[in-house]
């Protein structure tokens, strides 16, 4: 999941929330407003109402009027008038009761005279004569205030259906959950937007590091701002100069090395040469010579003169021994048997040749190697298995060897496999290059100059399996070296 | 013009009671101020230049009017005209005020008035009273009228006016003709004259008008006879307020009506409703309280019905009333009845009705100023009728304050049921400066006389009158305070016929 996807997957919800949590808790305060305000509203229409009414019957107190009967009845019917033009919003209206709570007045004519005395709610209103109510009135809630006007004996009514009261802020209430809804669609996209202001060039950082990966140091990632993430930008793209740089120089560094080590791997191949050369023509001349020049000494010698013939003798023996000697490193300094023979006899003969020394047996398996690969690089071949062979019996103490030539289309892949007791190819890497040794430094450079690399898998008590591949031109005979 | 009676009971406007007398008042004479032509909702100014607004001078109502300049009397043969001045005005008022000299003395009582200028008066008002109820009295209508009371050559007394017509001659038994005032002081008419036709014959004033002898008559409130204006293409049929209210009033000071159960016994035997058959749809409508409803104070009918006080028609309790009050097989009374169509047609509806309950009711039909006076004089124990008052102070006072009773009255007006329960709820109001209270005041002062069935309400019923096509009042017609559509200086008749114009 990407980081901007993660951004909105945190600040969505929160928005969102938050946004909701505003609309309702405005919502209830909204409502707890406009519940004291239709209190208040209510009371004050009530107020008007018992004014209306006590206004008509202080009128006919005022002016003596008292005594004419229906003047009664029409200071009740100018208070009903009154009452009915006093307005609460489009639903609220002020009605009377009787003491019995029968409806004396009401907007509606068809209720008056309907009984109410039997409700609930007007017990209390019987009994409190002034107060609130919250009552249920053809089956729609009510607000409502009342009061009591002795001397006509009318309960007053001011009332208002909660819808209506409410009215406003069940409009409010979708009008703010669209705004949460549209606020949350606006913060999505602002976040989307910004996150991906903010993260398009760390995104063009990530590519950059992809491609810095792969080894494309050209790589420049374009500035886009001055903030924090310019100036990284900027860094990354003076890193990448850098790296190239020192790539460049490090790669110059690695082919010097690489032809350092190619000349004096060579220039090793040449002097052992040498040394064999000269060992061979001339110490195994000379003790060739030495040789016989003590046989005919020996010859020479009286019958008599037994302790000096055996002298002889056993010179002459030391003579062939250290002759063989020098044959023998002669053969370990150039294994000119590869010249000779191959590659797999030349294998063949080193393994026969450390089966005198040490206890150990091996499978080779390296059909036609000589007829693809030139003696140069059979040679390369040759001291790599050397090397393996070597270390598998000293330090790995390994009795079995199986050394096998797979030819695949344009490589030649060769492995060797050891029982041993392997090793901890991580903890050899951790070693220094005086603790390592040259041996696998040797061995890779020669595969290296072979044009391939070596592959290692070892771990402790399980052997080790020693793998290189060495490509081979299509169509030609020898590979190149 | 052809009206509907066969004669004038004055040529004194502050006398005036009656249709004919106003319709001749309002074209002779001025007020202060007036209720705009063929428009009596609006009032603009008339002889003063504007209408005042009262100042409280050391705590008392005054209202301070100003003349117009070069207003003048109408003048006689071989007379110079004169001018109005203040003290003419205030003169005027003095007569309007006089018992001797008018029949409106009491809306003026309180009031009194001083020249202060050539051009100017003040009235002093006190107690205060309403625009509402002040500024009618100053007003082209009854005592407001300015008028000139003159000498002739013959010593005899003539009142003069500064209206757009007068009169040189008194009337005779057929006409009288009224001469276009040439110095009037809004121009001089456009019409030469107004020749008054008595013809209280529906019909003859009908032919008179079909055969073109006459250009506007007095229409009748008769269905059948409205009936026959449809198909006549050259006339038109007016129909405008202000409305005349028509009230049953009962004399509660003689026998039987002083007993409250007869009375209550009539109006449950009363059906107000036939009382509008005769006049056809559109043109009256029933009413329940004795003020109309139209005019503060008037009572509607829901509410009235509220109250249990209209009196819905029932027979058996009229007839129980008559019977606890002691007159279970009825009695008879005699009453006199004009010979205006509307009045003869609900006195014979009510002759009707009471039949019902053993009353019977002789009708005795004479003309429309005898029964004026034959009414003021106690004839009738039951009184039908049809008036409009400015106001709903005027109207209760007039027609049921004590002091307004017929021919025992400080002030006789029309109280002809000699009723004085409600004088001091009529006073209050009167001096109740809150238009509301003084509205209330004079519902329940109504609502007391319907308790104690003082009056009966039937209808009211609108102006209605009959044109040629050729006639142009000069005003668009809505109400009118003068009972007819009114001729001013700017009616004309396009079609010259007649001879004065």
């Amino acid at each position: 999941m990407k980081i901007h996807h993660k951004l909105l997957g945190v600040t969505l919800p929160i928005a969102l929330i938050a946004l909701l949590m505003g609309s309702y808790v405005t919502f209830h305060l909204s409502q707890q407003a406009l519940h004291h305000i239709a209190q208040r509203w209510l009371e004050t229409r009530l107020d008007e109402a018992i004014h209306v009414v006590h206004q008509q019957e202080t009128f006919l107190r005022m002016y003596g009027i008292t005594n004419i009967h229906a003047g009664t009845h029409k200071a009740q019917y100018d208070a009903m008038q009154g009452l009915a033009a006093i307005q609460i919003g489009e639903r609220g209206y002020v009605y009377i009761l009787d003491v019995k709570g029968n409806i004396l007045f009401h907007p509606r004519p068809e209720l008056i005279g309907t009984p109410m005395g039997q409700t609930p709610w007007f017990y209390r209103v019987q009994q409190q004569k002034k107060g609130e109510l919250n009552y249920t009135w053809q089956g729609e809630k009510h607000l409502g205030k009342f009061d009591y006007f002795e001397p006509w004996g009318w309960f007053i009514v001011a009332t208002d259906p909660y819808n209506e009261i409410h009215g406003s802020l069940n409009k409010t209430r979708n009008y703010l959950l669209g705004m949460a809804l549209w606020g949350s669609i606006l913060i999505a996209f602002f976040i989307i937007v910004m996150t991906r202001n903010i993260f398009n060039p760390l995104q063009l950082l990530v590519k950059g590091a992809e491609k810095v990966k792969q080894g494309e140091l050209n790589i420049q990632i374009p500035i886009q701002s001055n903030d924090e993430m310019g100036n990284l930008s900027r860094v990354f793209n003076a890193m990448a100069q850098e790296l190239k740089k020192n790539l460049e120089t490090l790669q110059t560094s690695e082919q010097q090395l690489h032809y350092l080590n190619s000349q004096l791997l060579t220039a090793q191949e040449d002097e052992r040469k040498r040394i064999s050369t000269e060992l061979h023509d001339e110490v195994g001349q000379s003790l060739t010579v030495m040789k016989l020049k003590m046989i005919m000494m020996e010859e020479g010698l009286a019958t008599k003169d037994h302790a000096t013939k055996k002298e002889c003798e056993e010179m002459v023996q030391y003579i062939d021994m250290t002759i063989e000697n020098v044959r023998r490193l002669c053969r370990d300094l150039t294994p000119t048997v590869i010249t000779d023979l191959g590659l797999a006899a030349a294998l063949m003969w080193l393994i026969e040749n450390m089966e005198h020394h040490f206890d150990i047996a091996a499978d080779i398996d390296l059909n036609n190697v000589d007829e693809i690969l030139s003696q140069e690089r059979q040679l390369l071949v040759y001291r790599i298995f050397q090397e393996a062979l070597s270390n598998a019996v000293k330090h790995a103490k390994a009795s079995r060897f199986e050394l096998t030539a797979t030819q695949a289309q344009h490589k030649l892949i060769f492995s060797i496999q050891d029982n041993g007791k392997g090793f901890d190819m991580g903890h050899v890497r951790c070693r220094s290059f005086e603790e390592r040794g040259l041996g696998l430094a040797t061995m890779q450079e020669r595969a290296r100059m072979l044009g391939g690399n070596i592959e290692i898998k070892t771990s402790p008590g399980c052997g080790t399996r020693l793998q290189f591949t060495v490509p081979v031109d299509k169509g030609s005979k020898h590979g190149n070296l | 013009m052809g009206i509907h009676v066969s004669k004038f009971n004055t040529l004194d406007p502050h006398k005036a009671a009656s249709t004919s007398d106003r319709i001749l008042a309002d074209m002779v004479y001025n007020g202060l101020i007036r209720f705009q032509p063929g428009n009596s909702r609006q009032m603009e100014p008339d002889l003063a230049v504007e209408i005042p607004e009262p100042v409280m001078v050391r705590g008392k109502q005054t209202w301070t009017f100003q003349l117009k300049k070069d207003i003048f009397f109408q003048k006689y043969p071989g007379e110079t005209a004169d001018k109005l001045t203040a003290l003419d005005v205030c003169k005027s008022f003095i007569k309007a005020a006089d018992p001797e000299r008018s029949a409106y003395t009491g809306g003026y009582e309180g009031i009194s008035v001083v020249v202060t200028g050539p051009r100017t008066l003040r009235f002093t008002v006190d107690p205060p009273q309403s625009p509402l109820l002040f500024l009618p009295k100053v007003a082209n209508y009854a005592g407001g009228f300015i008028v000139k009371e003159t000498v002739d050559e013959r010593g005899m007394l003539r009142l003069k006016g500064t209206g757009p017509f007068y009169f040189i001659n008194p009337p005779d038994d057929h006409h009288l003709l009224l001469h276009a005032h040439d110095d009037y002081f809004r121009g001089k008419p456009l019409l030469g004259g107004v020749d008054i036709h008595f013809l209280p014959d529906a019909d003859q004033r009908l032919s008179a008008i079909v055969d073109n002898k006459m250009d506007v008559i007095v229409g009748e409130p008769d269905a059948r006879w409205l009936h026959r204006i449809k198909d006549q293409k050259d006339l038109r049929l007016d129909n405008f307020g202000v409305s005349e209210t028509v009230n049953l009033y009962f004399n509660t000071s003689i026998s039987p009506f002083s007993d409250i159960r007869v009375r209550k016994a009539v109006a449950y035997a009363v059906d107000r409703n036939q009382f509008l058959t005769p006049f056809g749809p559109g043109l009256v409508y029933s009413i329940f309280s004795p003020v109309p409803p139209y005019m503060p104070g008037g009572l509607k009918e829901q509410e009235i019905k509220t109250l249990g006080l209209d009196y819905g028609t029932n027979l058996n309790k009229a007839k129980q009333l008559m019977g606890e009050a002691g007159v279970k097989d009825g009695f008879k009374m005699d009453v006199v009845v004009s010979e205006v169509g509307s009045f003869s047609n609900n006195y014979r509806t009510l002759q009707a009705q009471l039949a019902t309950i053993n009353i019977t009711m002789t009708l005795h039909l004479v003309d429309h100023a005898t029964m004026h006076r034959l009414i003021r004089q106690d004839f009738n124990p039951i009184v039908i009728y049809e008036a409009f008052r400015p106001n709903t102070d005027e109207f209760l006072s007039h027609f049921f304050h004590s002091s307004a009773t017929i021919s025992s009255g400080k002030s006789p007006a029309t109280n002809f049921s000699h009723y004085k329960g409600i004088d001091e709820l009529i006073e209050t109001a009167r001096l109740e400066r809150f238009t509301s209270r003084q509205i209330k005041l004079w519902e329940y002062a109504q609502i007391k006389l319907l308790e104690e069935m003082v009056v009966y309400p039937l209808h009211h019923k609108n102006q209605i009158y009959v044109r040629r096509n050729t006639v142009d009042y000069g005003h668009p017609i809505v109400s009118t305070m003068a009972l007819y559509p009114q001729f001013t200086e700017k009616t004309t008749i396009q079609r010259h016929r007649n001879s004065l114009q």
